[in-house]
């Protein structure tokens, strides 16, 4: 008797029916009916807090963490249209305790920490694993990260998903068993008898010469090769895209051509998406470039995103040692969906080629992923979790 | 004189490096302009899907309602008919059935192509949805003096891992097919049977077969056989696109084998439960 998990999807305009059907649906294909864990995805189209509610009417004793979405993925996919999803997790072995940490926009490294340290401390040492949901519009992902590594330690396997809203970089949130979050960080640590792989990949190629980045704060790049940092996107897009470029947001037309930086730890660059300009040409990325960072543009194929995310998949099932999979996540960057635009499903049919079909599969489509560098996880003094962009991050679990 | 050329080696360099980066500059605006312009394609793709899909909802509910109408009449429901009078109600019945196929093919069509096909998958028995389609569509081949048997006893198979509801439409497309171009007194045999971690469904009929070279075009869109337009045969040529669809999308592979003027047999597979792989 070991990890049994399903996925419900909920679709409709009435936001708690939708919540409520996803719920129920996922609880119908599980042997037992008294889920341990939720997973909630959700569009933002629903109204969060009737939604949530929906949810809980189904299954009110589980515990529960989710997160808004960009685009919701199911075993069957990605989905067209605006969705709750829900993964109900049933297992003796394992143990779950979660923890928030808020006001991500005032001291992000604080949330992190708060995060994690309330999850440290009624999990203990035994702490195998932690999730996390971080909203990134409020704040650096990356500091976040950091914060929950202040509490876990240096090398600590960490996964997440940055909270999307449907690709509009307004608002995001997080849930936590009854509650709605918005400028928060939701964790979840697993403890007990179970395997965890992760893999992580992108796949985006550099082009053009490297830059440097000669002034910044945070994740604000003022200035590259002491030009307003703007100037490699107008540089690259020529004029007539340069004008869209300060009037509409950055991310909607960049976040295809992100930037990316070397990094220890890692064969592929380390990803940043730009999200907005302000009137002096500074970037605000979802997470910080140190100043001095040698950056390029990067560029994707819709062929090598399909070859990585396989890869990906195929590094986690390689950790499983064997075992057979029984419940997958995936945490996979929106830029990934433009780039594929109606053929995302294709990275995921990748993905499941490696690990299965059938194995109970959820996902979002997020503004940052959270993962090991090179999904190292193994030999745990070079597992160095990191903020991610523009990354597919799968997170598979077994017996 | 070294000194010299490696001056010059240097600035062939600088000059190599401005031209790379003027190419990359290029190269980002052309994907630039394809990314637009894709962008533009799905935008018309959806405006164009969501008039066929407004269309063919609008079509279907007349349709709905001449056919509610023409059975009324053809069951005496409005008074008795004479023979002449039925016969060209039944046309007028199936000429409506037909065009209610074809909306229904172009609506599925649709959804496969925009994404929008919602597949619930389940473990069920094969065999059971078998019987259920096979129920629905026995009326026409009884009509037409056709046979169909199964080519050994289905006992002992493993459930197999399947959306119900467009593993039905996969499967009624496939038999009606058979159904449609086999000539009178024909015979169509069905077998099922587990191949590795597969479950193989076979519908074998002794119809007019596919010209040898029309088979690669077989399961294109609107793709309607030379031998089937010529019997007058009606279709919308979106049957086994469909079918080929949906069995790709429960992960299995679909082909045939066929001779003109002697028959088909198409093949499909469907996943079998995982954990009944193991048992076997």
């Amino acid at each position: 008797m070991g990890i049994n998990a399903s996925v419900g999807v909920g679709q409709g305009d009435d936001s708690y029916t939708v919540g409520a059907n996803a719920c129920q649906d996922a609880i119908d294909q599980l042997s037992e009916k008294n889920p341990d864990l939720l997973i909630v995805f959700s569009s933002v189209k629903y109204d969060q807090e009737k939604m949530l509610q929906g949810v809980r009417s189904v299954a009110p004793e589980a515990m529960l963490v989710g997160s808004s979405t960009s685009g919701e993925i199911t075993t069957q996919g990605p989905l067209k249209d605006n969705s709750v999803v829900v993964m109900a997790i049933k297992s003796p072995e394992i143990k779950y305790f979660t923890g928030v940490g808020e006001n991500i926009k005032v001291n992000p490294r604080a949330a992190g920490k708060e995060a994690a340290d309330k999850v440290k401390a009624e999990a203990g040492p035994a702490l195998k694993a932690f999730l996390m949901i971080p909203d990134v519009l409020a704040g650096n992902g990356a500091d976040i990260v950091r914060g929950v590594l202040d509490s876990l330690g240096t090398h600590f396997p960490v996964v997440g998903g940055a909270s999307g809203d449907d690709f509009a970089f307004k608002k995001t949130y997080q849930y936590l068993n009854d509650k709605v979050y918005s400028g928060a960080v939701v964790g979840l640590g697993l403890t007990g008898n179970f395997k965890i792989g992760i893999g992580v990949k992108h796949g985006w190629i550099p082009v053009g010469e490297p830059v440097t980045v000669t002034k910044s704060s945070g994740s604000v790049i003022h200035e590259i090769d002491g030009k307003p940092a703007i100037k490699i996107y107008e540089d690259y897009f020529g004029e007539e895209e340069a004008k869209v470029l300060r009037t509409e947001t950055l991310a909607k037309l960049a976040i295809t051509y992100p930037l990316g930086m070397k990094v220890a730890g890692s064969d592929e660059l380390l990803i940043r998406d730009p999200i907005t300009v302000d009137e002096h040409g500074s970037i605000t990325c979802a997470a910080e470039i140190p100043e001095g960072s040698e950056i390029r543009l990067m560029v994707g194929s819709r062929d090598e995103a399909v070859k990585v995310a396989k890869a990906a998949a195929l590094n986690a099932m390689e950790q499983l040692e064997g075992s057979a999979p029984k419940a997958v996540i995936i945490f996979n960057c929106i830029a990934r969906n433009k780039l594929f635009g109606d053929k995302s499903g294709d990275e995921i049919k990748a993905i499941q080629e490696a690990i299965g079909n059938q194995v109970p599969l959820i996902g979002f489509y997020t503004y940052g992923e959270q993962a090991p560098l090179g999904g190292e996880v193994k030999n745990i003094e070079k597992c160095n979790s990191a903020f991610h962009n523009e990354t597919v991050v799968i997170c598979v679990l077994a017996d | 004189m070294d000194e010299k050329n490696g001056t010059e080696r240097i600035k062939q360099l600088e000059e190599l490096l401005k031209e790379q980066q003027q190419s990359a500059r290029l190269l980002v605006r052309r994907d630039l302009e394809l990314a637009r312009a894709n962008e533009k394609l799905q935008e018309f793709d959806e405006i164009k899907s969501n008039f066929i899909s407004v269309v063919a909802h609008q079509l279907r509910t007349p349709l709905s309602g001449i056919k509610w109408t023409l059975n009324m009449l053809l069951n005496g429901d409005l008074g008795a008919l004479n023979n002449d009078q039925k016969t060209f109600l039944m046309k007028s019945y199936e000429s409506n059935n037909r065009m209610i196929t074809l909306i229904n093919d172009m609506l599925d069509t649709d959804r496969i192509q925009s994404g929008k096909m919602h597949y619930g998958f389940r473990y069920i028995n094969i065999v059971d949805l078998l019987d259920n389609v096979l129920f629905e569509i026995s009326p026409e081949a009884i009509k037409r003096n056709i046979s169909i048997e199964f080519k050994r006893k289905l006992e002992n198979l493993p459930q197999v891992y399947v959306d119900p509801e467009t593993m039905r439409a996969a499967l009624q497309n496939l038999l009606e097919n058979a159904i449609k171009y086999t000539i009178e007194s024909g015979k169509i045999v069905l077998d099922v049977e587990q191949v590795g971690d597969m479950l193989q469904i076979s519908i074998n009929d002794t119809g007019i077969g596919i010209p040898e070279d029309q088979k690669k075009k077989i399961f294109e869109r609107f793709f309607r056989g030379r031998n089937a337009v010529k019997r007058e045969t009606d279709g919308s040529g979106l049957g086994l696109y469909i079918a080929k669809t949906i069995v790709e999308k429960h992960g299995g592979t679909i082909w045939f084998e066929s001779e003109e003027n002697k028959g088909t047999t198409f093949y499909f597979t469907v996943p079998i439960k995982i954990e009944d792989i193991k048992k076997n």
